[in-house]
């Protein structure tokens, strides 16, 4: 008789998807569904520029456009936040809408919780303290990657302590997410590689963590399909809309799968990296990913054999290869050496990634930072 | 000698255990950051019409000081935690792991996440300590 029983779960994911080609240009109808009437749009200043599908969207907005703010830089930090709720406010802005990648929707959200609550953002730092429905929130990513549009965390740069912090709250969903691959068009071959593969790895580590659960575990292996078949085809025809649609579900569903399950390992490894060295986020979960897998099998075997099932490979340990194959044909660095990341830092990527929550949910539990070290030179030189 | 919880000598009681504590010395020898401070909210169908308030001056591995307090001074502590009567009473029985219950929902947390994960062998121990206080659980008395 068979007797392992599902561990006890809960899923939650409150977002409303709309997508499709052209979906941005009818937020306007979602700002009426959520009952607004005069948004605050959130950006950065390449994507202002950026053409079509962003005029289209000003355009839909029309009259209930209330303001525009394209300061967001890469790793949006406290004070941006605060300038752009300040600017929000003086504009009686009752909603915002972010167009962008994962700093721009972080950002988004930071201005909602500034904006409701009023002060600092550093005044509402915490875990699940924020004590009811926030400004409402309308989301277009323009990268395949983040999945920020359906996360409850915000992750803000604090420029003072040199480290990311995490606002992390289930009153920080965004209210809906328009998943409009025009906005992508124009995306550069080396972003989508990069982005892609944070969305491969929030997939892989939601495959992982000890949160994971059989919602997750669907989301997630319907990303590794989708990736796996539309990535390099994104890569390779930038202007191909179909590939864009479908790796902006992908990215998408993982999102969703993660902000549940959780990450791991490499996504702590990444984040010291990010604030240590600058490796761009997508990039450092790139290169660390199939170091991660391969130290986590040491542990437990079996640990990729669903994800290798559903992507027609032959046993668990072929899925991290599979990874590193996929970030070559991206042409991709794989090694932090190749990136530029200095050797004598990671001692301190080492000490940042153990300080970050994303560890706690590693497969292979690790508390220590000497305990990554040896992961780490594995990680700078290549195996 | 049993102590009722949330109540001043629950809170003192804790503070003598942690001090006993040689895996809560060494496994918090580094925290620096602060006295921290813990919320039990009203549930007034077990009787506890208020919030309740503990503070917890802990430094190096030592808790130099454990008792009752205002909300006031609870939001005056860098690190305060939130929950309901029955999240805390399973964190003292040990079947909710804290950081678990920040993650999910169920404790609250105002102050830097990240500087309670660098800790995370002091926060297990802590929790570890709390089980070893002699408690009797207000809704069971």
């Amino acid at each position: 008789m068979e007797t392992e029983a599902q561990p006890p779960f809960s899923f939650r994911m409150p977002v409303k998807i709309v997508s499709g080609a052209g979906s941005g240009g009818d937020v306007s109808a979602e700002m009426s569904e959520l009952g607004c009437r005069r948004a605050f749009l959130v950006t950065d200043s390449h994507i202002a520029a950026s053409g079509p599908a962003f005029d289209k969207l000003i355009k839909g907005l029309g009259p209930r456009l209330a303001g525009v703010f394209n300061e967001v830089t890469q790793d949006s930090g406290f004070e941006i936040i605060d300038k752009g709720a300040k600017m929000a406010a003086d504009a009686g802005a009752d909603c915002v809408v972010s167009v962008g990648g994962g700093s721009v929707i972080d950002t988004g959200k930071g201005i909602c919780v500034a904006l409701k609550n009023g002060g600092s953002i550093r005044d509402h730092m915490g875990v699940n303290i924020l004590p009811g429905p926030q400004t409402p929130h309308i989301v277009l990513p323009t990268t395949s990657g983040t999945g920020s549009e359906v996360t409850n965390v915000a992750v803000i740069y604090d420029s003072l302590e040199k480290r990311k912090k995490n606002l992390l709250d289930h009153n920080i969903y965004p209210n809906t997410a328009v998943l409009d691959p025009e906005f992508l068009l124009g995306l550069p071959p080396p972003v989508t590689a990069s982005t892609g593969m944070d969305a491969v790895t929030h997939a892989i580590e939601a495959l992982h963590s000890m949160m994971k659960n059989p919602v997750s575990d669907a989301l997630a292996l319907q990303t590794i399909g989708l990736m796996g078949r539309w990535l390099p085809v994104a890569w390779a025809e930038p202007a191909n809309i179909a590939a864009r649609g479908h790796t902006l579900v992908a990215s998408n569903l993982a999102g969703a799968a993660f902000s549940n399950a959780m990450v791991g390992l490499c996504h702590a490894i990444a984040h010291g990296l990010g604030g240590v060295a600058r490796v761009p986020h997508g990039l450092a979960n790139s290169i660390a990913l199939p170091h991660v897998m391969r130290f986590n099998l040491e542990a437990e075997p079996k640990l990729y054999d669903q994800a290798a099932k559903a992507l027609g490979l032959g046993a668990g340990d072929e899925v991290a290869d599979w990874v590193e194959g996929m970030a070559r044909r991206l042409d991709l660095p794989t090694t932090l050496k190749d990136a530029g990341v200095a050797e004598d830092s990671l001692g301190e990527v080492a000490e940042a990634a153990m300080t970050d929550g994303a560890a706690l949910y590693n497969p292979r539990p690790v508390f220590e930072p000497d305990e990554i070290m040896p992961l780490l030179r594995l990680i700078w030189a290549g195996s | 000698m049993s102590q009722k919880f949330p109540s001043d000598g629950w809170t003192q009681s804790f503070g003598r255990v942690i001090n006993a504590s040689a895996d809560y010395k060494q496994r918090g020898k580094n925290w620096r950051a602060g006295a921290v401070s813990f919320i039990v909210t009203a549930a007034p169908e077990i009787g506890m019409t208020q919030d309740f308030g503990m503070f917890l001056d802990l430094h190096e591995g030592e808790c130099r000081s454990a008792r009752s307090c205002t909300l006031a001074e609870a939001e005056k502590a860098p690190f305060m935690i939130r929950a309901e009567y029955g999240w805390w009473k399973s964190v003292i029985r040990g079947s909710l792991e804290p950081v678990r219950g920040l993650i999910t929902g169920k404790l609250k947390l105002k102050g830097d996440l990240t500087v309670i994960v660098r800790h995370i062998g002091a926060a297990k121990s802590l929790a570890e300590c709390a089980a070893q206080v002699d408690t009797i659980f207000q809704d069971e008395a």
